[in-house]
């Protein structure tokens, strides 16, 4: 399964990328990154499903364009997108200026010189052009989100996500651009997650990253106390190593009958000899993934529920040598160890539950801290995440953020704890989180400020695509005029391009 | 933001220090002031003496000795009122009365508990009246009572127009073990008498009205007679009348027993008001309106799976009567963030501020003394760090009868020591 999985994976991560030389271009609106940073009257270019430019709209050379027939470059019109891979924009160089001997063409020249010929133009003047959202750490589209076997590294939430659940539409609706759907914490040990983005009718079409992290909890689960999590932790490791010993053994066994060689030192040397011969199919499908854990090849989520669960995570990941490959989970109380997880350097996931409330023994008063505000003082870097999802203000991602703010967090903090860091978390800090050059062309059209009370996601693109399109979504319409609108409407992906960059 | 605030810190010091009954006057200056009456002043600045707004306006000439507080960068609105709230009751015993499902001539102000902690997280809200609700476990349940959410004890209570709750559908008659069907427990309790059906709360609400105009005939009945007192002020229109009616279908049957008695009634929460506007605004009824959003899932509990997104914007495009209220929300589904979104979900900005303050004050007949930034009104104001009702925005002091009950610290002041 896990090799079809993978397969299909790549397949499908062929297939959702656009055509090569597909570009796109939207036009005229704010840029506002989670840095700070603004670029008013800005233009984001996207060929091949990454983002080439992203500046301000730079007008043509005003002089009529250079003499027109350059006869040392032909091909050009052909592979558009190339000349405008690298970082710079080079805007003295006019993008396409080989096809200007039609005069239709020069009845609507091209308005920009950063915008690529060929490009499918979005206008959004006025609007706000924001990162495509991340939701680090979800279960939604699981139907439960943990097996009921306490250890099972072994699954897969490739074989539980649903590809038809509403909320991958309030995902794209909430201006959700990328999921990492992994099991809940009600665990010891759970299997692979993925990380999809919400579209597409099977899992391999919605997979970005096929079987990404696995997932142990270091705070009991339901009818566990912590003294039996963490022998039943401890003891899944040493099952591993006891069955990699007997592998190690008997593949040393085989390749010396192989020499038609007698097996002459004892079994713990055998063992030490024979470790570096087992392969992978040599190591049973249930322990499969938990060796590649072991060796550092997957990312590990840790849940550490109470502050304590903190301290004793990062001692047990050390331990396994794996603090570099983990990202903490930590409930509302964590806000007591910010120290200890700054320390540990590695990404942090919040509970959705910003509030942390504890009454004092002794007068009873409760005592309210606001979780974001502690670590944001403390300089350790945030991801937020909604709590349920939809239907609550809370369910929603940025009002979380919304939240930060209204406590005294900065703007970019909070804005980060959305889109960059939840990148960094999901290992995909350089592809995702912000509109630069050479990240993917997730970027969510806002009518306003992100963080405005009336703001709604009006289109999201998905690497370079358009992906949603408030104008057609039907629930929307359906709950703000409260007529009932028919269920045959084509889906929220066509967003009807505004122009052709060349006119036509 | 922090010089205001600093500023706030002093006022906060300085009003908790005022020694109790003497004429002291406090002027804000420099805040944006909504009045919530259609006055914007920007900025604007309000005179407070004993307790009572003694000018607003964009300039006012301040009494000699008053003290003057910079309150520049913040936005001030009169406190928020909810018109429906299930909090600050005792809750060891609850709030459900077991003894029949016709109270009406109980009082809600019996069971409130001004200790309770539900005040504290109301103040932090920037609420400073609360209407306490009868309980959605008696069909026809007591009478409601308005109250500020702080200040001294004494002035706590608020003479509000006198009504009487009346619940349709589920929750009368089926509300947790609390209220449950005698098939639960077996054998027949107290319980047993509980309707189970919508038709058995609806022959409650009309037998209750026909052994009252029995009793009036015939000066006596077999049912309690102190009910059927209540009930006749209510049939003499002394006393109002609402409904907890969630679904199109109670609304409607709401309606349908008011006609039969010659009343008039007001839909509280009405979740699905939205798909009867033809009814509330051929028949005007008054709508208090939420909670559109809800943590505890209570709204999709029962009735109206679908939160209902346009209704507030609706209500006012039909130009109904209508307030908001939170219910038992606090918080992250308080009543700041009801208005909130109800703005998000296009609700104009000035009828968002008045649903939760004016409007929700005139439907408790307490128009004249809160609900607006007016002269002669108390005093009971909201300090709010941007735009009220922003995601992004919260009170960062609050006043009731002009004494500070929320400070800039985010401490509670309690009444005066």
């Amino acid at each position: 399964m896990l090799f079809v999985s993978a397969a299909a994976s790549v397949l499908a991560a062929a297939l959702a990328l656009p055509a090569p030389g597909e570009s796109t271009a939207v036009r005229g609106g704010t840029v506002v990154n989670p840095d700070g940073s603004r670029i008013e009257n800005a233009v984001v270019v996207m060929v091949d499903g990454k983002i080439t430019y992203v500046g301000p709209d730079v007008p043509p050379p005003s002089p009529p364009p250079p003499p027109p027939a350059e006869p040392d470059k032909p091909a050009e019109p052909d592979k558009p997108a190339d000349p405008n891979k690298p970082a710079e924009p080079a805007p003295e160089k006019p993008a396409e200026p080989a096809k200007p001997a039609e005069p239709a063409q020069q009845a609507e020249p091209p308005k920009s010189s950063v915008i690529p010929a060929d490009a499918t133009v979005y206008e959004a003047a006025g609007k706000v052009l924001f990162p495509g959202m991340i939701l680090a750490h979800t279960q939604i589209g699981l139907d439960v989100p943990n097996e009921n076997m306490p250890v099972a590294p072994f699954v897969n939430v490739y074989d539980a996500i649903e590809p038809n659940a509403l909320e991958w539409e309030e995902c794209l609706r909430s201006g959700i651009a990328t999921i990492h759907v992994i099991q809940g914490n009600n665990t010891v040990l759970a299997g692979l997650s993925r990380i999809v983005r919400p579209q597409g009718e099977m899992v391999e079409a919605m997979t970005v990253r096929a079987d990404y992290a696995m997932k142990l909890s270091i705070s009991p689960r339901a009818g566990f106390n912590r003294m039996t999590q963490m022998a039943e932790l401890r003891r899944a490791f040493a099952d591993l190593d006891q069955h990699l010993k007997d592998v190690a053994e008997k593949r040393y066994e085989e390749e010396q009958t192989k020499k038609s060689e007698k097996v002459l030192i004892p079994p713990d040397e055998a063992q030490k000899e024979g470790a570096k011969l087992v392969r992978a199919e040599d190591v049973e499908s249930r322990f499969r993934n938990l060796w590649r854990l072991s060796k550092g090849e997957i990312p590990l989520f840790v849940h550490c529920d109470r502050a304590m669960d903190v301290e004793r995570g990062i001692a047990f990941v050390k331990e396994l040598k794996l603090l570099e490959k983990s990202v903490f989970v930590v409930g509302p109380e964590a806000w007591k160890v910010v120290d200890s997880l700054k320390a540990a350097g590695r990404p942090v996931v919040l509970s959705p539950i910003l509030v942390h409330k504890e009454p004092d023994p002794a007068t009873h008063k409760d005592r309210e801290t606001f979780v974001p505000k502690v670590f944001a003082d403390a300089g350790v870097p945030f991801v937020l995440q909604p709590a349920g999802f939809g239907f609550t203000a809370d369910g929603q991602l940025w009002y979380q953020a919304a939240r930060c703010v209204r406590e005294g967090v900065s703007r970019e903090a909070a804005l980060a704890a959305i889109t960059q860091n939840a990148a960094n978390a999901i290992g995909m800090g350089e592809a995702l989180g912000s509109l630069a050059v050479g990240k993917w062309g997730n970027l969510a059209v806002l009518s306003g400020d992100p963080l405005a009370q009336t703001t709604v996601v009006e289109k999201l693109y998905i690497e370079g695509k358009p992906a949603y399109d408030r104008a057609t979504d039907r629930r929307v319409k359906e709950l703000t005029t409260g007529q009932p609108q028919p269920v045959t409407e084509p889906k929220q992906d066509a967003a009807k391009p505004d122009a052709k960059a060349d006119g036509k | 933001m922090i010089a205001p605030l600093l500023c706030c810190a002093a006022l906060a010091a300085a009003a908790g220090d005022a020694p109790k009954g003497a004429s002291e006057s406090i002027v804000l200056q420099g805040a944006e002031v909504d009045a919530g009456d259609g006055n914007v002043f920007k900025p604007g600045t309000v005179v407070i003496t004993d307790g009572r707004i003694a000018a607003v306006g964009p300039t006012a000439s301040a009494p000699s000795g008053a003290r003057i507080v910079d309150c520049q960068k913040l936005v001030l609105t009169a406190g928020l009122v909810d018109a429906a709230s299930q909090l600050g009751t005792f809750r060891f015993e609850g709030f459900s009365e077991q003894a029949s499902e016709v109270i009406p001539h109980l009082d809600a102000a019996d069971a409130i508990d001004y200790f309770s902690k539900d005040f504290e997280k109301l103040v932090r809200d920037g609420v400073t009246t609360i209407y306490v609700t009868g309980e959605a476990a008696s069909v026809i349940s007591s009478r409601g009572a308005a109250v500020k959410t702080g200040g001294p004890l004494p002035g706590r209570k608020l003479a509000a127009t006198p009504c009487v709750k009346v619940t349709l559908g589920l929750e009368s008659s089926y509300r947790g073990s609390a209220n449950g069907s005698p098939f639960r427990f077996g054998d027949l309790t107290f319980n047993a008498r509980r309707p189970t059906t919508r038709m058995g709360s609806t022959w409650v609400f009309r037998e209750a009205f026909h052994d009252a105009l029995l009793f009036k005939q015939q000066g006596k009945t077999d049912a309690d007679p102190a009910a059927m007192k209540a009930l006749l002020d209510v049939l003499d229109g002394k006393v109002k009348l609402r409904f907890q009616a969630r679904d199109v279908a109670d609304i409607r049957s709401a309606q349908r027993d008011c006609d039969e008695f010659g009343l008039t009634f007001a839909v509280e929460y009405g979740n699905e008001v939205g798909e009867c506007m033809d009814l509330i605004a051929a028949k005007k009824i008054p709508v208090i309106f939420g909670p559109a959003r809800d943590g505890d899932g209570r709204a999709a509990r029962f009735e109206s799976p679908l939160t209902a997104w346009r209704t507030p914007k609706l209500l006012a495009e039909q130009g109904a009567t209508f307030c908001l209220t939170a219910s038992e929300g606090t918080g992250d589904t308080g009543l700041a963030r009801q208005a909130g979104f109800a703005i998000k979900n296009g609700l104009d900005r000035a009828r968002a501020l008045r649903a939760v303050t004016a409007d929700a004050a005139a439907m408790l007949g307490l128009e004249k003394r809160i609900g607006r930034v007016a002269e002669g009104l108390d005093a009971d104001l909201v300090l709010w760090n941007g735009a009220p009702f922003d995601d992004t925005s919260r009170p960062v002091l609050v006043l009731i009868n002009g004494q500070v009950v929320l400070d800039a610290d985010g401490r509670l002041r309690k009444e005066n020591p």
